[in-house]
């Protein structure tokens, strides 16, 4: 060995070897952790995405298929569900304190599209993320679908994507579409037609605290017919002054998976089969990755 | 010249020990004990609540000291149960509502009447169904956390303190400052016949004379808020449970204050 130590008696290829292992090492590293990401998809029934819209030349009923009819679609990881608590199935309850309803203690979730402001008042709490491809998409629905044109500050209805566009720009300081979330491109769209006509989207729900035994549950909110949201909370979100102009952004209501029923409403279709996750603990289920189907089937009557 | 310096410095130096500063440590006062228990009060109905003498009679006038044991929570609990309708509790601590010329965020010019910045001690309220309560009362304080176990065995900690008062940027669970009323609803309704416990938490002590004198009281309400039983009987929170303060003249500055009359006598004129 020379005096100045073992690694220069090394040849350069064998050094590289020696630090590629402790690299590779480095990676199969287990942190263990209690949180997992769950994975898989959600079906909404076709009737989700099903309006009943007369048609002005005809005067006619005719029946829209659209997927851009689908409101956010919330996923929560909960201790039970039940059965009994309401008209619908419905997470496990812990105390009612004074008089509020019992929280659900949830242990994580996520949702398959998100409220997104899309630069004019008018739009405020009706536009959900991944349902839209670009600025014409939204226009023409909300023009020739819904028949709620969408209009600027002053009152005049937007017809052009391009100053849509411009208004989004100035609104947010913006230079690019890509940082405007509620566009999501011909690839980013959310649910897709299957082979049974219902609709469906993949998700995922970051880091939830793993318990063997949780049930994952969700409902979708449906908009009503004035294509308004109960889950979002229009005094929520950034907030804005501009000029003689005061707004908020709108957001989803912080409190949606620990109060479910405040929000679930007539229309609304919620899980009525949750899966269970019955892996051992956090690292079994990602031993497994296991994905998950969750169908939204139970349609809110009462 | 060198001698002066010293002597000076002596001199000085002697002066510094005439400061000790013991005031701003409050010390546990023999009759005043700094965890008390108050027993059941009974709520005021309405009328009595309308009436002056009526309100001030059947609410609760008393004082607190600090704490014998250092380190330990101090305050006062006292019971009701619940009357299967809304109830407004409220707490009014000495003093400090005067202090228009210590504001700083609206200082009036020419403010002549001196505020006594010794007299304010400080108390949060806190109110839920006793089962929940977790302190000992009369023995030592404690709160409204219990544990849930849910459908799992997981064990959550949850607040049962319904006292919820919202503060100046909308945030729940906010208490009011130094000396300054605290009061809430709280909805019986699904536990009539209950116990429910108010704490009364000390945060401090005037360092006059190390005890906080308070006026506490709970009354029956409708709807779901105190503003109307408060302002059915003062235009400000303050006025409400009047004379709790026991120091030199105070009942007569508060009369004034209450009446209006305080700020005109307290400006000199222009």
């Amino acid at each position: 060995m020379s005096p100045r130590g073992v690694l220069f008696d090394m040849t350069s290829a064998t050094r590289a070897a020696l630090l590629l292992a402790v690299v590779a090492q480095a990676c199969t590293y287990d942190e263990q952790l209690p949180q997992v990401d769950i994975r898989g998809t959600v079906v909404v029934p076709r009737a989700a995405a099903t309006r009943y819209i007369v048609d002005d030349r005809t005067g006619q009923e005719a029946e829209v298929v659209d997927a851009r009819f689908i409101g956010p679609v919330y996923l929560g990881a909960y201790s039970d569900i039940r059965y009994d608590l309401e008209a619908y199935p419905h997470p496990a309850t812990g105390p009612i304190i004074g008089g509020e309803l019992g929280n659900t203690y949830p242990y994580g979730g996520g949702t398959v599209g998100v409220f997104d402001f899309a630069c004019y008042t008018s739009t405020l709490c009706k536009v959900v993320t991944g349902r839209y491809t670009d600025y014409a998409s939204l226009l023409d629905f909300f023009s020739n679908t819904l028949k709620q044109p969408i209009t600027d500050e002053q009152g005049a209805e937007v017809q052009s994507p391009d100053y849509f566009r411009t208004s989004c720009y100035d609104l947010f300081e913006y230079t690019e579409d890509n940082e405007l979330l509620f566009l999501a491109g011909e690839d980013g769209l959310d649910f897709k037609e299957n082979a049974d006509g219902d609709f469906e989207a993949e998700f995922t729900m970051w880091r939830v605290n793993y318990h063997a035994g949780m049930k994952v549950w969700g409902w979708m909110d449906s908009p009503d017919t004035n294509f308004d949201f109960t889950t979002c909370d229009p005094s929520n979100g950034q907030s804005f002054t501009q000029y003689s102009a005061t707004f908020t952004t709108g957001s989803s209501h912080i409190d949606l998976l620990n109060y479910p029923s405040n929000y679930i409403d007539i229309g609304d279709y919620v899980v009525n089969e949750p899966f269970e996750l019955t892996y051992e603990d956090a690292d079994a289920f990602r031993d497994a990755a296991p994905t998950f189907t969750l169908v939204y089937d139970f349609l809110v009557e009462k | 010249m060198s001698r002066l310096l010293l002597a000076v410095g002596f001199v000085s130096a002697f002066v510094a020990c005439d400061r000790d500063s013991k005031q701003y440590f409050p010390q546990p006062v023999d009759e005043y004990p700094g965890v008390v228990d108050l027993g059941n009060f009974t709520p005021l109905t309405a009328s009595e609540w309308l009436d002056p003498a009526a309100r001030t009679d059947k609410s609760i006038y008393a004082g607190l000291g600090e704490n014998a044991n250092p380190g330990q929570w101090g305050g006062a609990t006292f019971t009701f149960q619940g009357t299967g309708g809304t109830v407004c509790v409220i707490v009014d601590p000495e003093a400090v509502f005067w202090n228009t010329s210590v504001d700083v965020r609206s200082p009036a010019d020419g403010y002549i009447c001196e505020d006594n910045n010794y007299d304010d001690g400080d108390l949060d309220l806190e109110v839920g169904l006793s089962a929940y309560y977790n302190g000992t009362p009369g023995v030592s304080i404690g709160n409204f956390e219990q544990v849930y176990e849910d459908s799992l065995g997981n064990e959550v900690v949850f607040e049962a303190n319904e006292c919820q008062m919202i503060g100046f940027r909308g945030q729940a669970g906010a208490h009011a400052g130094r000396a300054t009323p605290e009061f809430c609803a709280i909805d019986t309704s699904l536990h009539p016949g209950r116990d429910y416990t108010v704490l009364l938490r000390l945060w401090s002590v005037p360092a006059d004379d190390f005890v906080v004198h308070y006026a506490a009281s709970v009354v029956e309400i409708d709807g779901d808020d105190c503003s109307d039983a408060i302002s059915a009987v003062a235009a400000d929170p303050e006025c409400v449970l009047q004379n709790e303060g026991t120091g030199e003249g105070f009942g007569a500055l508060e009369e004034l204050y209450c009446n209006g009359e305080l700020d005109t006598l307290c400006t000199e004129p222009e």
